[in-house]
Parts: C-alpha cells; structure tokens; sequence
C-alpha cells in the first residue's frame, strides 16, 4: 500500500501526507497475534499497511467466553481511533488471522504535528470522524435491523 | 365279565365327572387380545431411544461451527446495512438474509 492509499490521508497533499506519515513507526503482527486488546490504554492510531486486522469482541458460548469477529481492516483502513479520541480505551480487541504490518501513529506526535499544521489537522481529524460516522451508521443500522426483528417475533 | 362292565362304568363316570368340573373352572367370556396397528400409524425408528427430535433435544453444534455462524450473520448484516446506507429506504433496512441464526 502506498502512504497515499491511507484513508487517513484523504485530501492531504503528497508532501502533507509525507511530513505526517514520517511520524509513523512500522510495526508487524505475526499470525494469530494480538495488536492490542479490549481495554487497553489507546496511544496510538495504525494504518494497516499489509495483511489484515480482525477487530473482536468476547461473547458467551456455551459459557465460555469466545472471540466473535465483528469487523475486519485491510491495507490502507485505519484501526485504532480511540488513540485519538478520548477516553483512549480500545472497545475492540484487534489481532492479525495472518501476518500484518501496520503503520503506528502515536498520539503525542500528531498532536504535536496538528498544532504545528492546523490545516492538516482538520483533515485528518474528518478523515477519522469519517471512519467513525462509518461505524456509527452501520452499527445503528444494524440494531435497528434487530429491533425489527424482535418486534416481529414478539407482537406477530 | 361283570367285574369287568362294573369297572368300565364307573370309569366312565369318572371321567364324565372330571369332564364336568373342568369346563365348569375354565375362564368365562375370556377373548384373544387383538393388536393391531392404527391406519397411517409409523413405525418407531428407535427401538430402544427416543428419537431427539421427540425429546425437543437438538444436537449441539460445536463450538467452532457456532462461531463461525454468528460471525457469518455479523458479515451478513453488516452487509445489509452498508446496503441500507447506499440506498438509505425503509426497503433495504428491512431486507432479509439468509443467517443459519435464523432459521
């Protein structure tokens, strides 16, 4: 994936994209290891680079509980918003089915960078408002879905 | 000769007499019990078990194949609803999928 591709770097210039991504530090997940957990203290953004990330939560089977994939990131999504966004708690657990390589983006240097490049800033932070208005749609679409269902079953 | 009439008789008696309380001791009324299938009955297919479907039991599904049929429905759904957000109508966010948790 080139730098560009990154959907955190929509609408910013070859250059912008370039000073920003120069912050980054590369990092590989081997296969079946985890990037972060569910609750873990969030200090760093990641651009899947290569591979895939598997974003998870625990649910009860049979009174265990089981890692259910709830959503998958490929080359050039971005993992990891709660880096940014307060209360920099991970609501996921992110693990890697096969090896990946991610681009990390630690939270201290690009608020530092942001300060420095305004510009910069209010398009990144769109670029991951809009990755988080994503998921609130689908997610509100899918619970209504449910509802839906429930309503049918129980007042047929 | 007439000994031997005197003796003949009167086993002849006795038999007659053996004859007489015997049918008199035997069940009245008694009938052969009648089995027999009712139309369209069907048969067992377990001898010795209930079949499970009887007992309300379903098999369990591994854990595994469990799994990997919630996060098909998740994939499914999230399918659905990225569809509802191309098409935002009451339509497509109401379409159906086909999930094994379904049905």
């Amino acid at each position: 994936m080139a730098a560009s591709q990154a959907e955190i770097l929509n609408g910013l210039s070859s250059e912008e994209a370039a000073s920003l991504m120069a912050l980054a530090v590369r990092i590989s997940v081997p296969k079946g290891g985890v990037l972060f957990p569910l609750g873990e203290y969030a200090d760093r953004v990641f651009v899947v680079e290569s591979g895939c990330i598997s974003l998870t939560l625990p649910m009860q089977i049979r009174g265990n509980l089981e890692d259910v994939m709830i959503e998958e990131r490929m080359a050039g999504e971005t993992v990891g918003w709660s880096g940014l966004i307060p209360p920099h708690r991970f609501t996921l657990k992110a693990s890697a089915p096969s090896e990946a390589s991610l681009l990390a983006l630690p939270r201290v240097a690009l608020l530092e960078h942001f300060a420095a490049n305004p510009a910069v800033a209010a398009r990144v932070t769109r670029n991951i408002a809009a990755v988080i208005g994503h998921r609130l749609q689908v997610f509100q679409a899918m619970w209504l879905r449910e509802m839906q269902r429930t309503i049918d079953v129980r007042y047929a | 000769m007439m000994m031997f009439l005197t003796i003949l008789f009167a086993s002849l008696i006795v038999l007659a007499i053996n004859c007489l309380i015997f049918s008199t001791l035997a069940p009245q009324g008694a009938k052969p019990v009648e089995i027999r299938l009712e139309e369209g009955a069907a048969l067992p297919s377990h001898f010795y078990v209930r079949p499970e479907s009887d007992l309300g039991v379903r098999a369990p599904i591994p854990v595994e194949l469990l799994r990997s049929q919630i996060e098909r429905h998740v994939r499914l759904e999230q399918a659905a609803a990225e569809t509802f957000l191309k098409v935002p109508v009451a339509e497509t966010l109401h379409s159906r999928i086909t999930s094994a948790l379904m049905n």
